[in-house]
Order: C-alpha cells, then structure tokens, then sequence
C-alpha cells in the first residue's frame, strides 16, 4: 500500500508547510495530495489511496470536525487515520478531537520532530540514519 | 487547485459534464468521496458558466448551482434521508449531462492548466488529479517555486541554513586554557578591560547567582579548615567551590575573577599536598580573597542588571594576584595573622564586642534571645542568623577565644554558617519517592474516573471546579516524575575512565568525547542503562576501532573517536555510542551467522538484519575473543536488558567509517507513549517505540507461506501476521485487508499485529499487573484510558512467542481450544 498523504487546510502557505515539514522529518512518504476544505479532501481520497490523513479545523465549506465526523460515520473511509493539526492547543480542544474519532494531534506550528512523532507509527521511516540526523540539526536549531 | 484560480481557465462544459456523468453512475448515497468529486464537477460548471457566459446556458450554471447545494448539504450529513436525496440529485445530473453534451469539445485547457505554475489558494472545480501530481513530484525546494513571490517562509528555515547555525557551536575556553594562559603571566598581572556579550545574560546572571552560593559555601568552609588545618576532607570542601567559581568564570572570558580564583586554588592545593601549613595568615589571605571576589561578581551583577556591549568597569584585582603569585611562588611568606583584640578564654560575644564588629546593644538582644527562646545555641549562630555579624568576624572572634573552649563547642557556628549557606537540597530514601509516584499514579487514575462522571459532566461549575483539580494534580504528578530524575553525567563519566583502560589494555589510541549529559533520565533507568552502556562502549572501542597502525594505513588520525551523546527526541530519551572506526561488515556478519548456524545458507538477510546477527546469543564478531570483550556476555544480554526497560536499540554502520549503536528509552519508566487499538470491545496499547508503521494491505500483499502462516509483503518484506484478537480471545480472525496491521519490533525482527482499529497515540501511565498476574505472556502492564477505559499494555516480544507456540502446536486456521500443555496452563485473557 503506497505511503500517501493528504494534507487539508485552507490555507496553501500552510500545506505547503506541511509538505515539506513531512520530506525533512525523514518520514517514508510516497505522495501528497492536497484539499483546502472537506469536500476536496473527500473528492481527493475517491481518487487516491490516502494512508494517512493531515486535516486542519477551520475551513470553509467543510471544516475539520465535519470531515472527521462524516469519515467516521463512513464504513469506506472510516479506518484512514486522521491527524488533526490546529493552532488551537488546549487539552480540552485535544480531547474533544479525539471524540470525533482523530488518531493524533499537532499543534501548529509544530517542529518537524514533533510532526515525526505522529505520523512515525502510522508511515515509518524511509531511513533511520537520515532521519536521525535531520532531526539532530532541526533539533538543535529550533529549541 | 489553485492552478485552475490562477489561470481562470476551468474545463471546458462537455469535459466537465462528462465526468459528472461517469461519476454519478459509480457512486452511491455514503460513497462521501465520489459525492465530494461530483460536487466538485458542479462547482467547475458553476464557475465556468460565470466566467464564459457563452460556453454555458445560465440555465444550467443554475441547475449546477442548485445540485451543488444538494450535495453538499448530503455530504455534510444534512440530508434527511440520503438514499432518497442521492437519487434525485443523480436524476438532476443525469438530466443535466443529457442537455449538455453537444457542446464542441476542447481539451488543450488542461495542459495549459498543469503547465501553469501559480499560487494556489482555495478553489472548487477544475482537474484534481493533475494538480495532485504535480505538486507531489516537485521537490521541496522546487515547490517552493510555486509559493507567491514575496511570501516569507513560514517553514522551518532552509535546512542547509539550520545545519550550519547547528554546526557552529562557540568554542568556550575550557578553565585547562585558562589554567595555561594565568600560568603563563608569571609575574604580572594586567586586567584587560572586560566586555560581556548583552546576548550572553542569561549565562551570566547564572554565574553571578551560583558564585554567590559557591562563595558563601567558601566562607563556611574557610572556618572549618581553620578550626581542623589537618583534615584535607575540608580543605576539599573549600577547593571545590574555588575551582567552580574559576571554571564558570573561564567559560564565560571573566578574566579577573578566573585567575584570581585560580591563584587561590594553586594556594590551597598546596595546603592539601602539605608543601604548606594551613596557619591563621594563609586563612586570612584566602578571606581577603572572597572579599575580592565578591566585589568582582557584584560588579558583573550590576551589568546583568543593567547589559550593555561597553566596558564593564571591574575593581583592581592585579595586586591581590601579584600577592598571592608570591606566595604560591614562596617569595613572600603568608602574612602573620594579627592578633585579634579580645581575650583568650574570653566569651565569644565580648571578643566580637572588643573588635568592634557588634555594637552593644546587638549583641544583648543576641544574648537575649539565646536566653528566652534558643538556649542550646552559640551567641555566634544567633549574631550570624541577625546578619549582625559575617562568618569572617565569628571565626576573628573564635580565634582569639581558642584554647579556652573545647574545639567542638567552637564547631557550633560553623555549623550555623553552613546553614546560612543553605543547604539547598535534602536526601530522601528513593523507595519513599517512588512510593510517592506510584500514589500520585493512583491519584491520577482516580481523578480521571472523577472527571468521567455523570454528575461532573452535567454541572458547568462542578465540571471547572474539577478541571482545576485535575491541572494540580497533573502538576503534582509532573513534579513527583520529576523527582525521580537524575543527569546522565555521572555515568557518561564513568566510561570515560572505561574508554581509557581498555584502549590502552587493547594498544589503542582513543578520544572519547560527550555530548548532552546533562539530559534526565529515570533514576532506574540510569541504573539499569550503566551495564548496557559498559558493554557497549567497550565494543566500540576494542572491536570498533582498529589499532593504530591500521587506521594509518587507512588513511584515518591514529587516535580513534567515541562519542557518547545523550538527548531527547520526542517522548523518548536517545543514547548514542558512535565510533569511527571499521564498521560493520555485513557480509562477514553473514558468513559468520551461517557458521553458527544463526542463519540458514541461502537465507536472504538485509543489511540491517545482518548487524542485527550482533544481538543473537552466542554470537561474537572478532576472528580472536579478546581478553577485553570476549567475556561470556553478550549483545544479546545487552538487548535484552534494553529491552526490559521498554527501549530498543538499532545500529547503523558504513564499512570503513564507523558505526553508531543507537538506544531509545521512554522518558521514565512510569509513562509510555503508545498506539491505543481496538480489539472486539477491548482497547490495547502498543508502546509506539516498538512500532514501525500501520497499514490496511492490500490483497495482493498477503500470501500464506508454508510453515509461516499469513505473511504480508510490505516493500519487499515478508512480516508474519499475527491475529491478535484471536490471540486473546477478543474476537475472531479478522482480514487484514479489511482491518488494520500494526508493524512491530521485537529483537531486530517484525511482526504485523492485526487489529480492528487504530483509535490514536497517548501517553499512558503504567500500573503493573500485579504479582498474581506477573506471569502472562505478551501483556506487560495496563493503562487507564483517557476515556476512562483500561487498556491492557501489549509486549510484543511475549506476543510473538505465543504466536509460535500456537502455531507450533497446530494448524494456524484453527483457533486452538484452551489447550493446557502438561502442569502450565497457558494464561487465558479473555476479558
């Protein structure tokens, strides 16, 4: 099964971000697809085969709860992993997503480290060297 | 996406009507993801009728409008009956395609529309699949292209960028140079003007806050070591806040204050050897000299107060280190002590009294006091509790009254000084702290039931009340965790000493360096990590590096390199043992694994299957079991050690460049991060460091294997499946193609655990089983759940043996009844 990625936010800066951020965390990546808003998201995976699902909570048309919420109800799409990334950071905000049925939680921003994190058990890694070692310097630049 | 925003050039109406067409005919009312696609068409019809007018009756940009409502509203799950609103929409659409499809064809848009590199913000409609494609294939740095023009980067930096910020660390002078350069300067002593960097106040406001410390601590001991001038215990206990204080001082270029302290310490060095007595006038030269001290590091605090890149103005310091350049160099005795007024025999308040330090009047309310409410305790304490008197005065005074009193009634004050000092730290017996984590877990626990309750949940003010408690009690536990923890530094030490005994046993040449000693680790963890670590740095020295002469011939330094480095990553703590010497070599690892009959001939082993051979027992890599490593225990041991603490261990290697053995350990032993699943109506939790990655199969990647059972092909991979619900009783075999596998670790091989669902990653705090249920095989612990639920923690090691032993004992196809197997019953987990 191909190690794809879909990665849903409106904002292109932000996926972009994310791309990358998922290339430099050394993670074993295939493609990435991207959606500003749940209906693309849910356009994107009647195209695509999707490991793992990056979803941001604020979007227009059809934000990140209503996503996660129709995906879980969905007897096709309900297994994919979702990985919620939000600005919004509270406890109360975290648990409240994994109600909705989410995998994991990033806060934005996030370090490539912490995005590794994740998505490591979901994806794992293309190489454990090149990895290590990408993340020793983002680690040593960034806290 | 945004491609087709930026071009403004969407598909043209047949294209678009004719996908609609294909896709309604596929889809149905829960397929969401055909829907999403269809609504998608619509949105590109809509926005095609707005900007070509002429291409699209406004008739049907209306009727796409309106079904594009439709769909989303059934998306969202508003619909009331979403089998029925399918079929009309479907009906719309099919209605919609037939009156639309005569319509001259154009496709040339659609490479335009990939050619076009733009930005890409928010839009419907248009050609997904080419955008995907795209933007997938280009590289990040390529893409970065197809950001706007001016668009700061919100990503990390560039990562050539971080690595050479990273990679250029300031070389601070270690107090050796420092020690080099003042002896250098024998005779005279210049200050240079001082200059501290604003960016460094951090640093700097730490040194001036612990050399006060250091140097209150100096004060105490000083009395000490006059009271006893033979015990070299306590002139130890003066020396070492000297040679801090020079240390801190070197490192952060304070000139003044480091050679000061190092004349100091070269003084006092000669005290301990005995090349000179410790008299009253050398006591009294080293009290000049924190008096000195303290002047010099209120200077640098008023800087902190105030940072600034001038100079900063330092008082004269040059003539105490001529002086004391002197006598160190014996050219000038140590001054005679005078001889403090105030009699022999006399009583310490009256001789404090004849010199002058207390007024009268002080001194009666001392005296009071000791009367009415401390009358065990010396009127020195009391005058050094008032800060009406400094620790130099008391030990004047004590001087003068010497011979009279006992010398351990003198010893009181001191103690009182030591006190002043502040003893900042308390020992406490460890099984009382983790008697205290575990009860902080149990509070945890409880709180989290508390929180899951009906009646907290149905009261906003019960429920805000209670959140409070439960952030305390977080905090609480935090700090009990925290408790527990101690630096790697001590034990990274301790191989320092290794290293060098067994290069120089083995005739090698080897530099060890550290790195991250200061990271925390669990106290158990440090000590169960020490043996591991021994064995492990010894094998990198004597089977790592080659001798001398080879590593010449090689074209490498002579001496070798070892590199201990400890640090966080993630949730995890990360020990790492690099060398640079001749790696590993897989295929000799391989040669060797057949002759020990490890390894089948003809078995096909990757790389890092091979260096794995490394932990198999009874395997050992030098042609020639040396004095040194060749004894008896093993990687395996080592392996296995790691591995009892939760943590794994992984080796990368390059023929001719090194090897670097990498170990993982959870944070403490009490918290895991793990993967929680879903079995049948039970929750398990996978500790995430054993994890490797989680998939759904495809079909064509299982095969059954002879012998092997279910083995699914991942990258070329075979990984066994393991049915973990079967397994435990939870459920029945489930398809992995229409389930999930969890791919783990275990002593360098994987399993694939087939479970029903992946339900997230959480750090879990762990409860042992207890004795009665210590026993059972592929379950070490078990977890309360964020929602309240326990979710039992899995080994994955105990998993993969059952496995085997099931399989073993008949076909795979058939669960095997409760079978009892002589006197051990298996332990049946049906829960």
């Amino acid at each position: 099964m191909p190690h794809n990625v879909l990665i849903v936010d409106d904002s292109a800066t932000m996926r972009e971000m994310v791309k990358r951020t998922l290339r430099m965390a050394g993670l074993d990546v295939d493609e990435v697809y991207e959606a500003s808003n749940g209906i693309e998201a849910l356009a994107r995976l009647a195209e695509h085969e999707v490991a793992v699902i990056m979803v941001d909570i604020n979007m227009p048309t059809m934000n990140g709860i209503q996503l996660l919420t129709r995906m879980k109800q969905n007897p096709r799409l309900r297994h994919i992993p979702i990985v919620v990334a939000s600005t919004e950071g509270s406890r109360e905000r975290i648990e409240q997503m994994q109600q909705f049925g989410a995998y994991g939680y990033v806060r934005k921003p996030f370090q490539p480290e912490q995005l590794r994190d994740v998505l490591k058990p979901l994806l794992g890694v293309k190489d454990h060297a090149a990895a290590e070692t990408e993340n020793a310097d983002a680690g040593s630049d960034l806290f | 996406m945004g491609k087709r925003k930026e071009s403004r050039q969407p598909l043209d109406a047949p294209d678009i009507l004719q996908r609609l067409s294909t896709t309604v005919a596929a889809a149905d009312a829960d397929d969401l993801s055909r829907l999403a696609q269809l609504h998608e068409w619509c949105e590109a019809l809509v926005q095609t009728g707005v900007t070509r007018p002429e291409d699209v009756p406004e008739a049907m940009t209306e009727a796409a409008r309106g079904i594009s409502r439709r769909l989303e509203a059934l998306i969202l799950g508003e619909a009331a009956d979403a089998a029925e609103a399918f079929a009309e929409i479907a009906a719309s659409i099919t209605a919609l395609a037939a009156g639309g499809c005569s319509a001259d064809p154009a496709g040339s848009a659609v490479s335009a529309v990939a050619a076009d590199a733009g930005d890409m913000p928010a839009a419907t409609g248009g050609e997904p699949e080419k955008t995907a494609e795209t933007m997938a294939a280009s590289e990040p740095p390529a893409s970065s292209a197809g950001l706007p023009s001016g668009t700061p980067a919100l990503s990390p930096a560039d990562p050539s960028e971080q690595i050479a910020a990273g990679a250029a660390p300031s070389e601070p002078a270690s107090p050796e140079e420092a020690d080099k350069a003042a002896a250098e300067a024998v005779a005279g002593y210049e200050s240079v003007p001082l200059r501290l960097n604003p960016a460094e106040t951090d640093f700097v406001k730490g040194f001036v806050e612990e050399a006060g410390e250091h140097i209150e601590s100096i004060e105490s001991a000083l009395l000490e070591v006059e009271q006893n001038p033979e015990d070299r215990a306590k002139i130890d206990d003066l020396f070492r806040p000297f040679h801090t204080i020079k240390g801190m001082a070197g490192f952060l270029n304070l000139r003044d204050i480091n050679c000061l302290t190092h004349e100091a310490e070269t003084l006092l060095d000669q005290g301990r050897k005995g090349i000179r007595p410790i008299t009253a006038g050398l006591i009294d030269l080293i009290f000049s000299v924190v008096d000195i001290l303290k002047v010099q590091i209120a200077a640098v605090g008023e800087w902190v107060a105030r940072p600034h890149d001038g100079v900063v103005p330092q008082p004269p310091v040059a003539g105490m280190i001529i002086k004391l350049r002197g006598v160190v160099a014996g050219r000038a005795a140590a001054p005679p002590a005078p001889t403090p007024p105030g009699s022999p025999g006399g009583k310490l308040g009256e001789n404090l009294l004849a010199q002058g330090a207390v007024a009268p009047e002080v001194l009666e309310v001392a005296l009071e006091a000791q009367r009415a409410e401390q009358p065990g305790r010396r009127v020195g304490e009391i005058l050094m509790d008032m800060e009406a008197v400094t620790p130099r005065q008391v030990a004047h005074a004590l001087r003068a009254q010497r011979g009279a009193e006992e010398p351990s009634a003198a010893a009181a004050p001191t103690q009182a000084a030591r006190a002043a000092a502040g003893d900042q730290s308390v020992r406490i017996d460890t099984a009382k702290l983790d008697a205290l984590v575990d009860i902080v877990g149990e509070l945890v626990i409880a709180q989290t039931l508390v929180n899951m309750n009906d009646t907290v949940t149905a009261s906003e003010r019960l429920l805000k009340d209670v959140s409070q408690v439960t952030k305390i009690v977080r905090d609480v536990q935090e700090l009990a965790m925290s408790m527990r923890m101690l630096q790697i530094g001590p034990t990274f030490q301790k191989m320092a000493r290794l290293v060098r005994d067994v290069s120089r046993k083995a005739g090698k040449l080897v530099n060890l360096t550290i790195s991250g000693e200061d990271t925390e680790l669990d106290k158990n963890v440090i000590q169960m990590i020490g043996d591991p670590l021994i064995h492990m740095v010894r094998n990198a020295v004597d089977h790592g590096i080659e001798a001398p002469e080879a590593r010449r011939a090689a074209g490498k330094p002579e001496a070798g390199h070892v590199h201990l480095h400890a640090g966080h990553q993630g949730g995890n703590i990360v020990i790492s043992i690099t060398d640079d010497g001749k790696g590993l070599d897989a295929a000799a690892l391989i040669r060797k694994g057949i002759e020990k009959g490890l390894v089948k001939p003809g078995q096909e082993l990757s790389e890092q299957e091979a260096f794995n051979l490394i932990f198999a027992p009874g395997f050992s890599t030098a042609a020639v079991v040396t004095e040194i490593s060749g004894r008896g225990v093993g990687m395996d041991v080592v392996r296995r050690n790691i591995e009892s603490l939760r943590g794994r261990v992984d080796i990368a290697s390059e023929p001719g460049r090194g090897s670097t053995f990498t170990i993982r350990l959870p944070l403490t032993l009490a918290i895991i991060d793990g993967m929680v699943i879903r079995l049948g109506s039970e929750r398990l939790i996978i500790p995430t460091i054993v994890i490797d990655q989680s998939l759904r199969p495809r079909p064509e990647q299982i095969t059954v294997v002879q012998q092997r059972g279910e083995v699914l092909n991942v990258r070329g991979r075979l990984i066994p499946l393991i049915q973990l619900g079967r397994l435990f009783g939870l459920c029945g075999r489930l398809d992995p193609c229409k389930a999930m596998v969890v791919i783990a670790q275990c002593e360098g091989r994987l399993v694939g655990l087939v479970v029903e669902e992946l339900i997230g990653q959480q750090q879990v705090v762990i409860k042992t089983l207890g004795e009665r249920f210590k026993g059972i095989k592929g379950i070490s612990g078990a977890a309360i759940l964020g929602d309240g639920r326990v979710g039992l923690i899995l080994e994955v090691g105990g998993v993969e043996e059952l496995h085997n032993r099931r399989r073993g004992g008949g076909d795979e196809g058939v669960r095997p009844p409760a079978r009892r197997r002589g006197s051990r019953p298996e332990p049946a987990l049906a829960c």
